[in-house]
């Protein structure tokens, strides 16, 4: 099969794999219909998250066809139309049958490489690098989905596959951010205008947000929050978001801020990303913090910080005067896509949420690595490009 | 033989190497000193003579009273202490561990293990650092029902070894699993080099094993993507 693979820093390549196969009992095989990048993968591509090796696949939001189950697996049959969760969980470890399911103590099969970093092993996600389980990605004509029957969600009878898709990671993400923080009445703040800060903006107004303002720099981004999402902008090259903010709220301070932006973080202040960029091109700090600063500086005092964007380690300079002194909540993680996955197609399926305005680029597989820099360099008004593996 | 067999004769080694040596040349410095005359003799010899005990014995009575964890037993042992917490209740966890033949399917040093009659077990496995398979017979020696399972290798065993595991209640749902494994290698003086290099090998193994084994228990399998696609093994575009 073709499959999308990683070949180094910027260096995608598309390859003729063997096909995935049944490896353990409660496997499933999917035969993909679509499957979209995502802000972390960039993290991926530009070469900042470890343990990644030449020839891994990559990829992990995706909808497709079963086409063949393991013995174990009891819900799913031949022919069933799914959404697949890009975090993968056991279902039967403390975590998951708690519903934290992106805390999985089982799912990695990696774990002493987590348990050195982070003290513990966390679930799998699909096309993420060894560190998080060395899974093969979406990005390819068929892929192997482990403990398939917690995993895959049937996708309701009139829905497709592009208003589907991105209930596998950023509507998921966006939600949690949203249903961790936001309560009725709130005003949230979303740093970030990408597909996870679109999701996290439609979210905050289903949870009861009385008002939502999302910042960014790229101004078709943010028409885009302002159209579709009913959003406040600012843009943040243009002018201070802490006085904007403060404008926009009488004064206090949003009641939840959201990052959805994660550790490539870039700054209007010119000298804090310099110094951010260079000790992390010097290895001397892993993720750039700048979002997550201005998030903390910015929040009333007593609301809440909602953090998922993607952070690999360490950060340098962190604001914890103003956390402390604040009283903030931090509330933070990756999805638990198996929470949330079953309510979000009920709202697709009442037409309450319709995510397909993110897909602006709906391309071939073979165009992955173009793909992937147009996604980088947002150019042509992207949004999300999702391949189609049936496409030439 | 048994894993405290070494520490009834001889105080805890709790002084690292370097510190041994730092130890006696300061301690005999200060012997030195004091002979020679001068102020403080007597605090110059009791502190030199302190020094130089803790030098020669490796043993300081000062970190054993602020609990300085001894070091890893120099007398050609491996020694794994490690736990975890499994989503199962304890008598279940207990009652697998108990069947010792469910142990090579997740401890992946272990090839087989047979029970026989009279809580005898014949068991082989390849061990870290060995060439080849290894077997030996064991039996159990100490077992609490739900709590406590402990065995010995049987004297006349090619490798001494013993192992320990404890079971208790953690939670609603939950047990803690402390395990503690000796190997004693059979190779002579050059053994305990070799020892010391091998335990970190041995306790990352006997963790990975845990890990299996609460995959295995909670979920029925064990996570691995051993043969799945990537780039790495291209396939030909004709095919």
């Amino acid at each position: 099969m073709k499959a999308l693979c990683w070949n180094g820093t910027r260096k995608l390549n598309v390859e003729r794999v063997p096909d995935p196969s049944i490896l353990n009992p409660k496997d499933a095989i999917i035969r993909v219909a679509l499957s979209s990048v995502c802000g972390s993968d960039l993290h991926l591509v530009n070469g900042y998250i470890p343990t990644m090796k030449a020839g891994d696949i990559i990829g992990h939001e995706f909808n497709g066809e079963v086409v063949e189950t393991g013995t174990e697996v009891k819900k799913l049959k031949k022919g069933d139309r799914v959404v697949v969760g890009s975090v993968i969980g056991c279902g039967e470890c403390y975590y998951c049958t708690h519903d934290e399911w992106s805390l999985c103590d089982n799912s990695n099969p990696n774990g002493h490489l987590q348990e050195k970093m982070f003290g513990y092993p966390t679930a799998a996600i699909y096309g993420y690098s060894h560190l998080f389980g060395g899974y093969a990605g979406s990005h390819a004509e068929y892929i192997r989905v482990p403990y398939a029957d917690n995993g895959c969600f049937k996708i309701p009878d009139g829905i497709s596959w592009e208003q589907s898709l991105f209930v596998s990671d950023a509507v998921p993400t966006g939600y949690m951010a949203a249903d961790m923080a936001v309560k009725p009445g709130n005003i949230v703040a979303v740093w970030g205008s990408g597909g996870v800060g679109q999701m996290a903006v439609k979210s905050a107004w289903l949870k009861g947000a009385s008002c939502v303002i999302v910042i960014d720099r790229f101004n078709y981004r943010l028409a885009v929050a302002k159209n579709e999402g009913q959003a406040e902008t600012i843009n943040y090259a243009e002018v201070n978001v802490l006085e904007a903010l403060k404008e926009l709220t009488g004064g206090r301070g949003p009641d939840v801020c959201i990052d959805a932006v994660g550790m490539e973080a870039r700054s209007s202040n010119k000298l804090e990303y310099a110094y951010d960029k260079i000790k992390q091109d010097l290895h001397l700090q892993p993720d750039r913090a700048s979002v997550l600063r201005q998030a903390i500086l910015a929040c009333r005092k007593g609301g809440t910080v909602s953090v998922i964007g993607v952070y690999s380690s360490f950060v340098d300079k962190f604001p914890m005067g103003m956390l402390m002194n604040k009283a903030l909540t931090v509330r933070s993680g990756q999805m638990h896509a198996q929470k949330y996955i079953p309510h979000l197609l009920e709202l697709l399926q009442k037409g309450e949420l319709d995510p397909s305005y993110l897909l602006t680029h709906k391309w071939p597989l073979d165009a992955g690595a173009e793909g992937y820099k147009m996604f980088n360099d947002k150019t042509d008004n992207c949004m999300r490009v999702a391949f189609d593996p049936g496409m030439i | 033989m048994n894993e405290n067999a070494s520490r009834r004769t001889k105080p805890a080694l709790n002084v690292s190497n370097t510190e041994r040596i730092i130890s006696a040349v300061a301690g005999g410095y200060l012997l030195c000193n004091a002979i020679a005359g001068g102020k403080g003799r007597l605090l110059k010899t009791g502190a030199g003579a302190f020094l130089l005990y803790r030098a020669i014995s490796g043993n300081c009575p000062v970190y054993s009273a602020l609990r300085k964890s001894p070091l890893a037993d120099p007398v050609k042992n491996i020694t794994v202490r490690t736990l975890i917490t499994v989503n199962k209740p304890r008598k279940e966890v207990y009652a697998f561990w108990r069947n010792l033949e469910n142990l090579p399917l997740f401890m992946k040093h272990l090839k087989t293990v047979q029970t026989m009659d009279n809580g005898r077990s014949h068991w082989e496995a390849n061990i870290p650092g060995l060439p080849g398979p290894v077997s030996w017979d064991a039996e159990i020696v100490k077992e609490e029902d739900g709590s406590l399972l402990k065995w010995n290798s049987l004297p006349g065993a090619t490798i001494d070894n013993a192992g320990k595991v404890m079971f208790s209640d953690a939670g609603e749902n939950g047990t803690e699993v402390r395990i503690l494994i000796t190997y004693r290698a059979p190779l002579g003086p050059a053994g305990e080099g070799i020892a010391r290099l091998l335990n970190p090998l041995f306790k990352t193994m006997i963790k990975e094993d845990l890990r299996n084994f609460r995959s295995y228990i909670e979920s029925g399998e064990i996570p691995t993507t051993k043969g799945q696609p990537s780039g790495r093994e291209t396939v030909s575009a004709l095919s």
